[in-house]
């Protein structure tokens, strides 16, 4: 997994202090929501099972939308399962504020710009970037 | 650069085992929805809870207790089962050892003595019946 350095400065500024959507005593917070999650990617599990990415549309921009229950992260697959990510923001805020399209734009006008060698983007649904 | 998550290794495997039980509650509820048309309303009524509860626990945002997993097996006809499995050692790595900061970790003990220390927990829930 790679991130921009706008998603690793997110997560340093803000994933200590956050709490769990809808508190719940001892439910898990989003910084052991995002180190599971992301534990989960690395090993290999099958993804669809919990909090299944999602394939934001429209669907030939290629964007994908990793979940924990309280958070959002925005990205793209550049290899099989190499995902890149270029913004993270609360489920709550993405949802409050309509941040999806933003993200998204945000996502392919940064790829297109940041020189990587092609082809750019792996295309496909779960089974060919996973 | 690579980017790491500052988390206590007991915070670490908490946060895994509670990303696999929330995988585990919701495959089950998926096959229960898929193969007898079971509802999340469904599922509130035979636990006496308001549908918001459940949704809140399949969602992953929830701290179900071992009594209301039990109760949401038997809501979804299936039989929870439980496995305490001891962690393999790594080279010269404590079980518990694997994965944490040696800051963070608490001292280490000597002799063969099993601790709870030594233990991870893994939840799984397997469907009942035909």
């Amino acid at each position: 997994m790679y991130a921009r350095t706008t998603v690793v400065d997110w997560l340093l500024e803000n994933l200590n202090d956050l709490e769990a959507d809808g508190y719940v005593e001892g439910a898990s917070t989003p910084k052991q929501q995002v180190v599971a999650h992301f534990r989960s990617f690395i090993r290999g599990d099958d993804m669809r099972l919990f909090m299944a990415p999602r394939l934001m549309r429209p669907n030939e921009q290629h964007v994908w939308e990793l979940r924990t229950p309280d958070l959002r992260f925005f990205g793209w697959f550049y290899r099989r399962c190499c995902f890149v990510m270029t913004g993270v923001d609360t489920a709550s805020r993405c949802k409050e504020y309509d941040l999806y399209t933003g993200y998204r734009r945000e996502c392919v006008e940064w790829r297109n710009s940041c020189g990587l060698d092609p082809p750019l983007v792996l295309e496909g649904s779960y089974e060919h970037v996973f | 650069m690579s980017f790491e998550i500052d988390i206590s290794p007991i915070e670490n495997e908490t946060a895994d085992f509670l990303h696999r039980l929330h995988g585990e509650i919701y495959r089950a509820f998926l096959l229960a929805k898929k193969n007898d048309g079971v509802t999340q309303s469904q599922i509130a009524n035979i636990l006496n809870v308001d549908k918001s509860h459940v949704s809140r626990i399949l969602r992953g945002n929830g701290n179900p207790t071992a009594k209301t997993i039990a109760e949401l097996a038997f809501a979804l006809n299936c039989k929870p089962s439980i496995a305490m499995e001891r962690v393999p050692a790594v080279g010269n790595q404590r079980p518990r050892d694997i994965g944490g900061s040696a800051s963070s970790q608490a001292p280490s003990k000597t002799g063969s003595t099993l601790t709870p220390e030594d233990f991870s927990s893994k939840y799984s829930v397997t469907r009942v019946g035909a």
